[in-house]
């Protein structure tokens, strides 16, 4: 594995006012992109600043290509045109809302190519009416991850996950019934086709083929990221080996997974992945996409964008008549790997989306028979 | 940095700490995150509201350069005093992330509330899922003890044994890892306690909290003195109420000195209404609280 770069933005210990000044000379090529711009990282943390926090929102069209796939798990779009719209309806909702970037890996992915992987903290008052109903004047705080592929200083594919049943039970709304709303939007056909593919590319994969997890290293060069995280994944949530959480976690690991999903230390860890894959059991997931960044001597952050599909089998009433449905889930998870093994788990889907999809197919289903569901 | 947090609480230092922030630093307290300096500032300016500028009659400091834990004993004009326990990430002159923790059973007392009062000035905690797991020491399960974490030098087997009365519950240890003259103060209203009354505390934990499961979160040895040790963990456990079980977890800060090899003062902080408010109980944890 070549050596991760150690001179490229880190946004971790970093003031707000140096990420926004940044003085120091370029180190990457960045062929294409503005001159101001040092790195991938100062790049994604400065246009996010000036689109969402200075609320320059025609910003888009300057750093988003003109047709840009932008996936979610609850739509689906492509033009700037959309992207400008969906920021400014986000911002009349939660108008005070702030983007704190809490990190940016990234990845060279070649031919003047790069990944970033852009984890976001809000805060933001619900003072709009939004897609989960009428406004509540509550402020929550939410995490989000936008996986963003950029090339010659535009954004041109993103794949954007947020923790929204952890946002809404903050506004006093409870998850099911965020998800009924939202439910009710229609979806274009784009996201229906693409939906469907998904499925089926994740529900063919090889789920019992072993992956190693590496070698033990001293060096962080050494390390080899994507094996680890490949087998993490693999090990853990495709062969359910949970006695092996120890190899890959630390004794006292932190976990954070959406809806306020909290765990530390692999008692808890076990239980957590347990309970959730129970909705789950016959899950299959695909490691879609990994970005690497050098923390410390010891240290290195992980992204890894994942799918994950398989029969829903509910764990709450409102969602019994779905049972046997498909079952997918588009996620993204940020690892702080410590002398090679996971000190921190930040594990980001929208489980709202994921229940209003399940809800729609059902509406769908029984719309075919002449009825309306009441969901 | 332990400088601006004290002088938060005594002079109002708003300004001189919120210089150590950064944009991205959260505060931790009564199981809400206020994250960014707005609603950081804003938890202040109720904190000191609520306390009045106080006195410092105390305070316990242990640095391992990256992590740091400050326990604070602040008087106010009625004389009564208030526990107040901080362990932060930092880097030189920034904070990263602050957990900290208030004694309620003191903070009641401080600010001269009866417990549903105080309750009702607390912020909604954070949402929180705590799942099920299995909470049994199975002889091949890994749990993590203190020297898993830190470097704990000539007292690994002090402090890993005082996690085993914890954890496992072994009470005859007591009586080899502590001082005979040890000074212990629990997260009850009777402080100055002795190994008799840490012995009850811990048998009266262990009847209320059914399936309970004692977890480490991070161990701080002071650099300069390894027999200062801060150590922040959680008991996740099922607790009765009028009949109903409540799935709970209740996040602690403990501070340690030892001398000779014996611990001889131990500080355990609470938050048992943060607790009350989050999982919208009263009497179960009030009992324990007043340390029964």
């Amino acid at each position: 594995m070549p050596s991760l770069k150690k001179d490229v933005t880190q946004v971790y210990w970093q003031p707000l006012d140096k990420l926004l000044a940044p003085d120091t000379a370029r180190t990457q090529s960045l062929k294409g992109f503005d001159d101001e711009f040092i790195d991938i990282t100062d790049y994604i943390i400065r246009i996010t600043h000036r689109i969402w926090e200075q609320k320059n929102v025609g910003l888009c069209f300057d750093y988003y290509g003109e047709i840009c796939p932008v996936y979610t798990l609850g739509a689906y779009s492509e033009s700037v045109d959309l992207v400008v719209q969906n920021t400014l309806k986000t911002i009349a909702a939660f108008p005070d809302r702030s983007l704190i970037g809490e990190n940016v890996i990234w990845n060279d992915e070649g031919d003047d190519t790069y990944y970033s992987s852009h984890l976001i903290t809000s805060i933001m008052t619900n003072s709009g009416d939004s897609e989960f109903g009428p406004a509540t004047n509550k402020t929550g705080r939410v995490t989000t991850i936008a996986d963003c592929v950029c090339k010659e200083n535009r954004i041109i594919e993103e794949w954007l996950v947020r923790d929204n049943s952890f946002l809404v039970k903050q506004l006093g709304i409870k998850p099911i019934d965020a998800a009924k709303k939202v439910a009710n939007n229609a979806v274009h056909p784009t996201f229906t086709k693409w939906y469907a593919s998904e499925y089926e590319r994740v529900i063919n994969h090889d789920h019992r083929k072993d992956v190693a997890k590496g070698d033990e290293y001293t060096n962080l060069d050494e390390f080899n990221a994507k094996q680890f995280a490949q087998s993490w994944q693999q090990t853990i949530f495709n062969q359910k080996q949970f006695s092996k959480l120890v190899d890959y976690y630390h004794l006292n690991a932190s976990l954070q997974w959406p809806g306020g999903r909290n765990a530390l230390g692999v008692a808890q860890i076990s239980g957590t992945i347990i309970q959730w894959l129970a909705q789950c059991p016959d899950c299959k997931l695909t490691f879609d996409h990994i970005g690497i960044t050098y923390f410390d001597e010891h240290t290195c952050d992980i992204a890894v964008r994942w799918a994950l599909a398989g029969t829903h089998s509910p764990q709450i009433t409102e969602l019994e008549h779905t049972r046997g449905d498909k079952f997918f889930v588009l996620g993204a998870t940020h690892l702080k790997v410590h002398k090679g093994k996971i000190a921190k788990e930040i594990t980001v889907f929208d489980e709202i989306a994921l229940m209003a999809n399940l809800l729609r197919t059902q509406q769908q289903s029984f719309a075919h028979l002449g009825g309306k569901l009441d969901v | 940095m332990f400088n601006a947090l004290i002088n938060l609480y005594t002079q109002g230092d708003i300004a001189g700490l919120q210089a150590k922030l950064l944009h991205s630093s959260s505060w931790q307290q009564h199981n809400f995150t206020a994250y960014g300096s707005s609603q950081i500032s804003r938890l202040w300016m109720q904190n000191l509201n609520e306390f009045g500028f106080s006195e410092l009659i105390a305070s316990e400091q242990i640095d391992d350069g990256q992590f740091s834990a400050l326990l604070c004993l602040f008087k106010n004009n009625n004389d009564k005093v208030v526990r107040v326990a901080f362990n932060f990430e930092h880097k030189q002159e920034f904070i990263k992330r602050v957990t900290c923790t208030l004694d309620s059973s003191s903070y009641a007392e401080y600010l001269q509330l009866e417990d549903e009062e105080l309750v009702n000035t607390l912020p909604t905690a954070d949402p929180l899922v705590i799942t099920q797991f299995d909470h049994q020491l199975h002889p091949q399960s890994y749990h993590a003890n203190p020297s898993d974490l830190a470097n704990l030098a000539s007292n690994k087997k002090l402090i890993d044994s005082w996690w085993s009365i914890w954890q496992s519950h072994n009470f005859p240890l007591i009586k080899v890892i502590y001082s005979e003259d040890a000074n212990i103060n629990l997260p009850t209203h009777s402080t100055k306690n002795n190994t008799s009354e840490l012995t009850r505390f811990i048998l009266s934990l262990g009847q209320s909290l059914n399936r309970s499961y004692s977890q480490l979160e991070r161990v701080t040895v002071d650099k300069d003195n390894a027999d200062k040790i801060a150590i922040c963990w959680q008991i996740d456990a099922d607790i009765n109420e009028a009949g109903t079980i409540h799935r709970i977890k209740l996040p602690i800060q403990t501070f340690i000195t030892i001398e000779n090899s014996l611990i001889l003062n131990e500080e355990i902080v609470i938050d048992w209404h943060a607790a009350m408010k989050r999982f919208n109980l009263n009497e179960s944890l009030i009992k324990l609280s007043n340390g029964c």
